[in-house]
């Protein structure tokens, strides 16, 4: 079941860039926010600053009520339960797409981990491509790979950022379809990180960042 | 999931392995420090284990290290001595020690027929064997008329700039035969000898072995080294002779080997077996058929090249001022 | 989930790493620094103190005149070095890919070879009895010399400059096809070469000149086999006269601050470079044709270290002159031989696991300054011999002697981690950090990320880092000397002691056998890195 997201007056500044200021929102547990702004409005780091990858300067994150993000306290990022797909798909370069989503199942038995990833791959039609490398891989295919990663695991939550942007317009469509189907089914919490209305559509929530 | 771990593990457990096997074993031990090159003194060493079943451990010096190698590390080992024996290829660095406090003394019982001028009075130290400081010549770039007789020879004009090689003399043997010269002749005319060397253009090449070879090569048309140096290139068929220099003045310098106890050793009884051992005419003879050793000094007065006299004392006090000066003379 | 203070537990664990890399590397010298210090002190009350008393130590005409010997054979050294890396470098990334894949096994023999052994073949190469020699003397009427300063540049730029290649490699691999297609668009593949790609592996030009820089400084057995004076002599012949360590290190102190200095500040320059940080093969280079001047160096930098690899070999193989002498040689070094290649991976481990936190520190760009590049980097210019003293006299002041080999290696670890540091912080700098945070978010151990994700993605780093401290391990002698359990010796003792004895073969064949110990080290590793990384595209 997914995860309440609550992020309470955060702020983040990057040297002299103010990346945030006093941003509050919160997400219910199975519910589905889109994230939309200009470029350099933070949509990205607020998004790393869920993750527990940068530390906020002021304010706070709660998953389910635990606080796990503030200045100088941070719960490690694995702790968490979140999938997330950056602009880049970031794939291992070492690991073969399988190898690549198997990462996240540690203590899945190796029948059910199978079974898993079967599904998946076949869903994000990449079954024929699963045990290529990433660099034997397109734009769009990696992309998808990076998403069957995120889902793996079946994480409470999933945090998309524009992961969508390079597929061409039937692609995105039916992998939009996809993760709204996915995020229903499995009930995660989604941030969606949104540049156009198609991607917004899929989620109850819009939050629009202004640029600073 | 274990077995993305195995090429760590494996490595790990042969390191492990590698260091267990590596570490000493207790048994009856001597730890011997030593100049002399590895392949004339491990035979030797490894006959004294066999012959008393006392293992022995020996660190070989290396002249790579620009002697700052075993007597560096005696010196630092000051307050925890490790080494029982010090087994050096020549005598500077023993005289050196003997000042600094780092040896003990022992009168080899062995010993009492080796002649006064080669060990210490107080017995700190006791020669074993001599080398010489030779002129080595090439025969195809000398005429034999022309074969140097005496050091002063080595100043003749004939021989051009770069033609005469000498080893660093702040370093091994080429500096003891310089602080010898010091010592002998007096500081003022030794150290005009080499003011004129140097203005003649000798070269100062990186070591006796390099002598050498320069010399059997043809690059140089002599220079001065030692017997064991020399020897090896007669040996091997290279067209070189030996001479003895001054045989009819003052003699040539012999360099003893010496052996002595390091002060504080962890076993005493082992170090003065194997000082025993050493100083054998068993193991001078030895070294002197491996072509190690010239001669020895049992009967150096007797047999052999007529030997410069030299009073060791004096040489070592002499051996700071000499490396001065030939440091500021060679060294730029 | 509980959370923790992770500014406070990441600062204490880089302060501990820092803490750690520090005692390793300039601990021994530190140690002896304190002694000095106390020396001087006690010397205001005292005038006994040897170090007050002491005359000719400092520098005056003479030792400044070496001092500048030293630092101009390291500048031309460096110099020579980038010409010979970078054009191998470019000549390996621009061959068909299977010829690629072989040089690039075989580019750091040079560097593996001892210099002595480089050196005497090259004078034996000269000398005039060789065939060389007389040829020339017959066409010009005078035999070539191979003395002097000429020959000690051509011989240590040949010794270094695969150590320029190594950083250029990864430099190259790490160039990203769509910049360079970008200028293939607007001009021809030499303008993409020159306005492109080599200003794109510039920092890594840099890194490397620094390092090679620094190795120059205190090299001294080369140049005293060339008869060409440098100022370490002056350190060695001090120490010898005096046999005080102290006064070495005051004498010490000019090289350890200029190459503090000069390699601080490359570094500080490399990291204000930005880097490129796409991980990406440079497969795609060999297609890429070159322009003449580069064509000309690559070839020349190719055939130069081919030659610096053959000819040694070549010069090895003639005076063994059967397999019988080698493999006689190395069954009497067996043990040397076992003690050697134990010691030198053991080395190459701990150097890259001292160097590892300081390394990520200096590749945190906002973190480091040129100071603490400086302080990093100063222990590379430290005399093999203070290391060897300072540990022997700490372990004066530990109780139990027994931990003989712990010293051996923190010797080896300390003098090479520096080199670790710079390979390391080469490789953090072009590496993704997403790759590495996305692993983060699955609850797998530390231990498993690690070894699955994070070590996989360093492989390139961390072999350079490896095979460097490696390859260097295994010619150490100045410290090793002082530090050996007694019983013990190391291939590289044994072979400069045969070569002072004067046996040519036996000599020949013991440098053969370490040698193929080398080459099958490097070819099993580099197998296992294939296998493993080098078939998904070069990682780093």
């Amino acid at each position: 079941m997914g995860k309440l997201i609550e992020v309470q007056q955060v702020g983040k500044r990057f040297g002299a860039v103010q990346a945030l200021e006093g941003i509050s929102f919160s997400v219910p547990g199975g519910g589905s926010l889109a994230l939309r702004g200009p470029s350099g409005s933070g949509k990205t780091t607020l998004l790393r600053l869920i993750c527990g990858l940068e530390e906020p300067d002021r304010g706070q994150v709660a998953l389910d009520g635990q606080v796990v993000s503030q200045p100088g306290r941070l719960a490690p990022p694995w702790q968490r339960g979140i999938g997330a797909v950056f602009q880049k798909p970031a794939l291992w370069p070492h690991l073969t797409v399988r190898q690549n989503a198997a990462f996240g199942l540690t203590g899945w038995g190796k029948q059910q981990a199978a079974a898993r990833l079967d599904e998946l791959l076949d869903a994000v039609d990449l079954s024929k491509l699963a045990e290529r490398y990433p660099y034997q891989l397109s734009g769009g295919e990696a992309q998808r790979a990076a998403l069957l990663r995120a889902l793996a695991p079946r994480p409470p939550i999933l945090l998309l950022d524009e992961p969508f942007a390079n597929l061409d317009p039937a692609l995105r469509t039916s992998m939009l379809a996809f993760v709204q189907q996915t995020q229903q089914a499995e009930g995660a919490t989604l941030i969606l990180v949104a540049h156009d209305d198609e991607s917004a559509a899929i989620c109850t929530q819009v939050l629009y960042l202004e640029k600073r | 999931m274990i077995k993305h771990y195995v090429p760590l593990l494996l490595i790990l457990s042969i390191l492990l392995l590698g260091l267990a096997a590596c570490t000493a074993k207790d048994e009856p031990a001597v730890v011997v420090y030593t100049s002399v090159d590895q392949p004339f003194a491990e035979p030797i060493l490894t006959a004294f284990e066999q012959k008393t079943g006392v293992r022995v451990l020996a660190v070989y010096d290396t002249e790579a290290a620009k002697t700052t190698g075993l007597v560096s590390r005696l010196s630092a080992e000051r307050d925890h001595p490790q080494a029982d024996v010090f087994w050096s290829s020549e005598i500077a660095q023993t005289l050196w020690l003997q000042d600094q406090g780092l040896l003990a003394v022992y009168q080899s019982p062995v010993a009492d027929d080796i002649p006064a001028g080669f060990r210490d009075p107080q017995g700190y130290w006791t020669g074993l064997g001599y080398r010489t400081r030779v002129i080595i010549v090439n025969t195809e770039r000398v005429a034999p008329e022309d074969y140097p007789q005496t050091l002063a020879d080595l100043l003749d004009p004939k021989w051009g700039p770069g033609e005469v090689g000498l080893a660093n003399p702040l370093f091994g043997t080429t500096a003891t035969h310089a602080a010898a010269l010091y010592a002998s002749w007096g500081a003022q005319p030794a150290l005009d000898y080499f003011q004129q060397l140097e203005a003649q253009g000798v070269r100062i090449v990186d070591g006796n072995s390099v002598v050498r070879d320069m010399v059997a090569s043809g690059d140089l048309k002599l220079g001065l080294t030692d017997t064991d140096d020399a020897d090896a290139a007669v040996q091997a068929g290279k067209p070189v002779i030996v001479i003895f220099p001054d045989q009819d003045g003052a003699g040539t310098l012999a360099i003893p080997n010496t052996v002595a106890l390091v002060a504080g050793g962890p076993n005493l009884a082992q170090g003065q077996a194997l000082i025993d051992y050493l100083l054998s005419a068993e193991v001078e003879t030895q070294l002197i058929r491996d072509g190690f050793l010239h001669g020895s000094l049992r009967d150096s007065a007797s047999a052999g090249p007529v030997l410069m006299a030299v009073d060791w004392r004096a040489v070592a006090e002499q051996m700071e001022a000499a490396k001065r000066d030939l440091q500021d003379l060679f060294l730029r | 989930m509980k959370s923790s203070p992770r500014g406070i537990h990441s600062s204490i664990g880089q302060g501990l790493g820092l803490a750690a890399y520090l005692l390793v590397t300039l601990g021994p010298a530190a140690w002896l620094g304190w002694a000095l210090l106390e020396t001087v002190v006690g010397g205001w009350g005292n005038s006994a103190a040897p170090v007050l008393q002491a005359e000719g130590v400092g520098l005056n005409s003479r030792t400044w005149g070496l001092l500048g010997h030293s630092l101009g054979l390291a500048a031309l050294v460096t110099a020579g070095s980038l010409l010979l890396g970078l054009g191998a470098a470019v000549w390996i990334v621009t061959r068909p890919p299977w010829l690629g894949r072989l040089t690039r096994k075989l580019y750091l023999v040079p560097f593996i070879i001892p210099g002595y052994i480089y050196a005497l073949t090259w004078l034996s190469l000269f000398s005039r009895s060789s065939l060389l020699a007389q040829g020339v003397e017959r066409l010009f009427g005078q035999a070539p010399s191979a003395y002097g300063l000429p020959g000690a540049v051509l011989i240590l730029a040949l010794i270094y400059a695969p150590l320029v290649t190594l950083v250029m490699l990864a430099a190259l691999d790490a160039s990203e096809p769509e910049l360079v297609e970008q200028a293939l668009l607007m001009g021809p593949a030499g303008r993409a070469w020159r306005g492109v790609i080599l200003p794109l592996s510039r920092p890594g030009a840099v890194a490397a000149a620094g390092l090679v820089f620094a190795l120059a400084l205190v090299e001294y057995g080369v140049p005293a086999l060339l008869e060409f004076n440098v100022y370490p002599m002056e350190i060695y012949a001090e120490f010898s006269q005096s046999g005080d360590p102290l006064r070495a290190l005051l004498l010490a102190l000019p090289v350890l601050i200029s190459a503090a200095l000069l390699v601080g500040a490359a570094q500080w320059l490399l990291q204000r470079t930005p880097l490129s940080s796409r991980p990406q093969g440079a497969a795609w280079l060999s297609n890429l044709p070159l322009p003449g001047f580069e064509r000309t160096l690559a070839w020349f930098s190719a055939l130069s270290l081919a030659a610096a690899c053959l000819l040694p070999i070549l010069v090895l193989v003639i005076q063994a002159g059967s397999l019988s002498v080698v493999w006689s040689a190395a069954s009497q070094a067996q043990h040397d031989l076992l003690t050697t290649l134990l010691l030198a991976l053991s080395a190459a481990l701990g150097a890259v696991l001292v160097a590892f936190i300081p390394a990520q520190r200096l590749a945190a760009s906002d973190a480091a300054s040129p100071w603490l590049w400086a302080l990093l980097l100063v222990p590379l210019a430290v005399p093999a011999p203070l290391v060897g003293i300072g540990l022997v006299d700490l372990a004066n002041h530990l109780p139990g002697r027994s931990l003989g080999w712990f010293f051996m290696w923190a010797a080896h670890v300390g003098r090479f981690a520096p080199l670790a540091l710079i390979a390391l912080v080469a490789q953090f700098r072009r590496r993704e950090p997403l790759l590495h945070e996305l692993a983060q978010l699955y609850p797998v151990g530390w231990l498993r990320r690690l070894w699955q994700i994070d070590l996989p993605l360093m492989a390139g780093g961390l072999s350079a880092a490896l095979v460097v401290v490696f390859a260097l391990s295994l010619g150490e002698i100045g410290a090793t000397l002082l530090v050996i359990p007694p019983g013990l010796g190391t291939a590289a003792l044994r072979l400069y002691n045969l070569l002072h004895y004067g046996a040519p073969a036996s000599t020949a064949g013991l440098a053969l056998s370490l040698l193929f110990i080398i080459l099958a080290v490097g070819g099993l590793w580099a197998g296992f890195y294939e296998r493993g990384v080098r078939r998904f595209g070069q990682i780093d």
